[in-house]
């Protein structure tokens, strides 16, 4: 098995030596089928007993209608005449998705968000957080030419949301990092160690006569 | 040899970077480590749970995420085994994946000999990917016992779990836990909106570390009560709850690749400048 996750780790990381390979492309291959695979077979699963315990134990009428009609979404791949009828389920899921998010989304992302900007202006960290959504927005703001003193909110503005994207390239760096220490520790563990070596064997073997038959 | 060239090189940028992993993991050297405020607080906040409560975690990170995301996943499951409180699982993520890897997490956990006098269904339970994500989520949080899965993700079924019985809403639960590879704008904001605004709840968001600075004022805000920025997060809560694993064992490489990130940068720019300054004076 360490072996079968170290070779699958090195055939995704060949892309980083010789571009677009043989092996990349069947590592990657096989990771979007399996996913691809257990992602269909939990959702079935789900929907199955889900479906089963309604019919056989509670008699939910919600969960048996809901499955029967979003099966209807299947008729688009066996029958072009009804497929329109696969647009309602589609209907469904949009209108109460949207219907359930819309509730509480005033609260959660503006009403909250402003509260908590109306700071006392006590502190400095305070004092640049008002100033600084006060010239993000205006930045932002199109109708008045950025001229004289409003050139200078849009400037800070344009600083700030720089260090702003520093710091997520910093965070977003930091995440690739730990996604590659896990796979390192695999790798640089025992026995799939030698596969390491043999990989490095063969990039100077290629590195060599490369430079071999450019001479 | 020509330096210039050499920097601008892209095998230069992986040597360094690989050496900077390769060092410190062959031979740890132990850094010294801060605790950021974020984690601080949300260790703070767990605190106050009172021990044997009810706390629903969310595993809704995809496949592939583990080595970020899983230490805080685990360090809170650990923490909340020691202080007996009893941890119900359940995933939502439409990306799938992240039951799986729970369940590789409960198995860690037990090879640590930390479920020893633990009961699965009385003391834990792991109920698996559930349909609907933001709709599925309303339901469960309005009436929990029926609208999870007839059956958990080990194929037992619910009905009649022990640790199920007391549960009848997403209020009996003083702290949920929510671990997540979605992004700012999906996840976090979806349980901000089914669980902490109708119902009050008290949410600890980990996520990865590309979308915490977006979600860092929900928790300035306080509709957050705590935050776990990606392996960092679980690292530093791992030292904090003394229940060391491969969160604290990452840090020096963390560092050192920070640091080398830092001195490239440093190095890019005087590259850039010194060849600007040639060019003028040419």
């Amino acid at each position: 098995m360490g072996f079968m996750y170290a070779g699958l780790i090195y055939m995704m990381w060949s892309f980083l030596y010789a571009r677009d390979n043989p092996l990349y492309k069947i590592a990657q291959n096989m990771f979007v089928g399996l996913f691809t695979g257990y992602m269909f077979t939990v959702g079935a699963k789900t929907v199955a007993t889900n479906f089963s315990a309604a019919i056989t134990k509670s008699g939910d009428p919600y969960v048996i209608a809901g499955t029967i009609f979003g099966l209807l979404i299947f008729l688009r791949y066996f029958s072009k005449k009804l497929a329109f009828y696969s647009r309602f389920p589609v209907l469904i899921i949009v209108g109460t998705g949207f219907g359930v998010s819309l509730i509480a989304t005033i609260k959660a992302q503006v009403v909250d968000q402003i509260v908590d900007t109306l700071k006392p202006l006590y502190t400095l960290d305070n004092i640049i957080i008002a100033v600084t959504v006060i010239c993000v927005t205006f930045y932002f703001f199109f109708s008045v030419e950025h001229k004289g003193p409003l050139q200078y909110m849009t400037r800070w503005a344009r600083y700030m949301m720089m260090v702003a994207f520093g710091a997520s390239f910093g965070y977003g760096f930091m995440g690739r990092v730990t996604r590659v220490i896990s796979s390192m520790e695999t790798l640089l563990a025992f026995p799939t160690i030698y596969l390491g070596l043999i990989a490095i064997g063969i990039i100077a073997y290629d590195y060599y006569f490369r430079k071999k038959r450019k001479k | 040899m020509d330096i210039g060239k050499m920097i601008d090189s892209h095998a230069f940028v992986f040597a360094i970077i690989f050496l900077t992993f390769i060092i410190p993991m062959l031979s740890p050297i132990g850094l010294p480590m801060t605790v950021s405020a974020y984690v601080k607080k949300t260790y703070d906040f767990m605190q106050t749970v009172p021990e044997g409560s009810n706390v629903l975690m969310f595993p809704d990170f995809q496949i592939g995420i583990l080595p970020e995301l899983g230490p805080a996943y685990m360090a809170i499951f650990r923490y909340c085994m020691k202080r007996n409180m009893k941890v119900i699982m359940m995933e939502y993520n439409y990306q799938f994946g992240g039951s799986i890897q729970a369940a590789q997490i409960i198995d860690e956990v037990k090879a640590k000999g930390e479920l020893q006098n633990k009961v699965y269904g009385v003391d834990y339970v792991h109920l698996g990917w559930h349909a609907g994500w933001e709709a599925g989520m309303a339901l469960m949080a309005a009436d929990f016992k029926k609208n999870i899965n007839p059956v958990d993700y080990y194929g037992n079924p619910t009905q009649g779990m022990k640790i199920l019985e007391p549960i009848k809403s997403i209020k009996d639960f003083p702290m949920l836990v929510l671990i997540t590879s979605m992004g700012a704008g999906t996840q976090p904001e979806v349980a901000l909106r089914q669980f902490q605004v109708p119902y009050g709840s008290k949410l600890i968001y980990g996520g990865c570390a590309q979308f915490i600075p977006l979600v860092v004022p929900y928790f300035t805000s306080g509709q957050l009560a705590g935050l776990l920025p990606s392996l960092s997060g679980g690292a530093e809560l791992e030292y904090l709850t003394g229940l060391k694993a491969k969160g604290l064992a990452a840090t020096d490489v963390m560092t050192f690749t920070h640091f080398a990130l830092i001195g490239l940068l440093i190095l890019g720019n005087i590259r850039y400048l010194s060849r600007r300054y040639v060019k003028k004076s040419k």
